[in-house]
């Protein structure tokens, strides 16, 4: 089945803009935030995700940091809502930031009880964390991802341990009694998924059966990361069906392709409010290899402001993207906007670009992006995009009557 | 300068050597040797200075159960055991606080030790910072952080590639022994009375990482049973070996006079 998770950030977007505030997270004043603005927001945030219940398709959560690009603080408390308030939607996190979190079982325990409480509704996302929040959660960067691979492998035990506790020495957690009240209600356990924006790290997703999720990589990474995910599966001896790939974009779809590029642009902010920080928090020490972060020293140094590229060449960086017109954008696979059939043909093209997916995590709403609006470009999203998709391109290929040719020289 | 390779256990130090003299095992700071190079010439006209990186830093091997300042305590114990002779032990920062972790160890062969603006130490309440953040702080005021004269930094425009990885790979390890407990080992005040030789704690008086007002001076009443020698520098920040690099050379000499005049007395008249 494709699944289509919408989700939004749920920003608190009424900072004074950035001429007079460079920096939108970490060391922002908490008196910027409004907290009757905030219940305003929130409310009109999980009214958008009640309206995709709705219409039918799934929801994905994430959760950020000291940042007003994102107030969705704790990635647990809107899944445990949505638990409830949700009928139908799958509920995706995407993710648990791992090696931020002090106790991998208490991550255990809260994906459990939200899985079991949602009637086995859970996809579970685990996330190594992004450089920005090592300050805010004073999580070092230095050594990240072993940490983050020892978090999963616990989490992973406890989930699918049912003969009563063990205990786990390792190198950074340790517990004497691992025994998970509840266990999740899907067997073995929820769906296990992890995001990466290079091609180094979707093998290891391979190994593990994990779904992988790429962001805003753009067609070509997107094809890198899945082919580098299918080479090693292969290698393995499994053939992963194409619920294993997702792919997430901000994403607007108008009555016209003239209505959707304009208000794409209230999506395409979030790149603009993604890249308001200064270089401390985007690149501490040991969040990527001393040969990567020596380049950005030396550019930082020459007076130049380090923008990372969104993919493989030739993606714009961070900062060209923020000038790059709608159409442009949609045309390298970073955006998708258009009237219905434009974003079916987008849609189609990426798929058949990236050998096949089965995951769309379209980023719905951002900025000041009214309630109206966003329900507005779900609905046709939902009613006249994706059941013709469906129909036209993702079923015949998984029954095998239409060939995607996919892209494979790309690494990312 | 020479350069050379020294095992201890399962590391490979990276040890830069020169002068002649008394042994002096200099302990680096937070950027590694890269700045190094005044202050060891210095010295080397004093000592015979050995200069290794730690693990992490430079071209010394860091085994992975080495991740503490206890362990890099532990290397340099086994160093000094190597090296035989008694060994006056100076460190800079971060260098500071490892040789300060080093001396309540009490290797035999410790003759003296210099703390140049050493690290390792909070005084502060739980919500007061006793070092600035040098992880939240922007790029361009760490120079103001380090230096009394932010005019005086390096001039990081004019390195070479080599010298910015080497900057990366010392960035990558200070943030691996220095992140949390942030810059400090919240049990070393209280074994600092152990240090058993002559101490002096040498600081720059415009010392802007070091945020109280007499971080140096609390932190030598702490050393010893009767407290460190006390030396303040004017006009030089936290990098003070760097910014008054003969002065530096020449208190540690004056502490080896004091440490080691008995020693060198009984080799001159012949006895062990």
């Amino acid at each position: 089945m494709f699944r289509t998770y919408v989700f939004t950030e749920m920003p608190y977007p009424y900072l004074p803009p950035a001429h007079l505030m460079p920096n939108n997270r970490i060391t922002v004043p908490n008196s910027y935030y409004d907290p009757d603005t905030g219940y305003q927001l929130y409310k009109k945030y999980f009214d958008i995700y009640a309206a995709a219940d709705e219409l039918g398709l799934n929801v994905m959560l994430n959760e950020h940091h000291t940042t007003a690009t994102c107030t969705d603080a704790i990635t647990t408390i809107p899944m445990a809502i949505m638990a409830r308030e949700t009928k139908r939607a799958r509920i995706l996190t995407l993710g648990n930031p791992l090696a931020h979190r002090p106790d991998p079982v208490r991550v255990a325990e809260e994906m459990a009880m939200i899985d079991v409480i949602s009637g086995g509704r859970a996809d579970v996302g685990f996330v190594r964390g992004v450089p920005q929040e090592v300050i805010a959660v004073n999580s070092s960067a230095v050594d990240m991802k072993e940490r983050f691979w020892e978090a999963v492998d616990l989490i992973m035990k406890a989930f699918t341990t049912h003969d009563g506790p063990f205990n786990w020495e390792g190198k950074y957690f340790h517990h004497r009694n691992v025994n998970l009240w509840p266990r999740p209600y899907q067997t073995p356990h929820p769906p296990i998924w992890s995001p990466t924006t290079g091609s180094a790290s979707a093998p290891l997703l391979a190994e593990r059966g994990m779904t992988v999720a790429t962001l805003g990589v753009g067609t070509r990474g997107a094809a890198g990361i899945f082919s580098a995910y299918r080479r090693r599966a292969a290698e393995l001896g499994a053939d992963p069906p194409l619920s294993k790939f997702a792919y997430s974009v901000q994403l607007f779809v108008g009555d016209t392709d003239e209505e959707a590029y304009r208000e794409a642009e209230k999506v395409k902010l979030w790149y603009r409010e993604g890249g308001r920080h200064p270089f401390q928090f985007t690149d501490p020490p040991g969040y990527l290899p001393p040969e990567m972060r020596a380049k950005l020293l030396k550019a930082k140094a020459a007076g130049k402001v380090p923008s990372p590229p969104l993919g493989p060449p030739p993606a714009p960086t961070m900062a060209e993207v923020v000038n790059r017109p709608v159409p442009e954008l949609t045309r390298g696979g970073f955006m998708m906007a258009g009237d219905p059939d434009t974003v079916f043909a987008q849609l189609r093209d990426f798929f058949d670009a990236v050998g096949g997916f089965g995951n769309l995590l379209p980023m719905v709403q951002y900025s000041t992006m009214s309630y109206e609006l966003t329900l507005a470009s779900m609905q046709r999203l939902a009613r006249d995009v994706l059941p013709r998709f469906v129909e036209e391109v993702y079923l015949p290929t998984v029954r095998g009557e239409r060939e995607v040719r996919g892209i494979h020289d790309v690494t990312v | 300068m020479n350069r050379v390779s020294r095992t201890i256990g399962d590391v490979s130090l990276d040890v830069h050597e020169a002068g002649s003299g008394p042994t002096l095992l200099f302990l680096h700071g937070e950027d590694g040797l890269q700045w190094s190079g005044p202050v060891l010439a210095e010295l080397a006209e004093h000592f015979s200075v050995v200069a290794p990186h730690h693990p992490g830093w430079g071209g010394s091997t860091r085994p992975e159960y080495i991740g503490e300042v206890r362990d890099l305590a532990l290397v340099y114990a086994e160093f000094l055991e190597q090296l035989g002779e008694p060994v006056l032990v100076a460190g800079c920062s971060f260098g500071g606080w490892v040789a300060a972790e080093l001396a309540i160890l009490r290797p035999p062969a410790l003759a003296a030790l210099a703390l140049i603006a050493p690290t390792g130490v909070k005084f502060g309440r739980r919500d007061e910072r006793d070092f600035a953040d040098i992880w939240i702080a922007g790029f361009d005021e760490l120079p103001g952080i380090w230096y009394g004269d932010p005019a005086a930094a390096p001039d990081l425009s004019a390195l070479s590639d080599e010298d910015y990885l080497a900057l990366a790979i010392a960035q990558e390890a200070t943030a691996r022994y220095c992140w949390k407990p942030y810059m400090h080992n919240p049990t070393l005040r209280y074994w600092l009375r152990r240090v058993p030789v002559p101490s002096m704690v040498i600081a720059g008086d415009r010392d802007r990482f070091a945020l109280r007002p007499d971080y140096a001076k609390e932190y030598a009443a702490l050393i010893g049973p009767q407290g460190a020698e006390l030396r303040v520098l004017p006009d030089a920040g936290h990098r003070v070996e760097e910014e008054r690099p003969a002065q530096v050379a020449q208190c540690v000499a004056e502490l080896a006079e004091t440490a080691l005049g008995g020693v060198r007395a009984m080799e001159r008249a012949g006895r062990p």
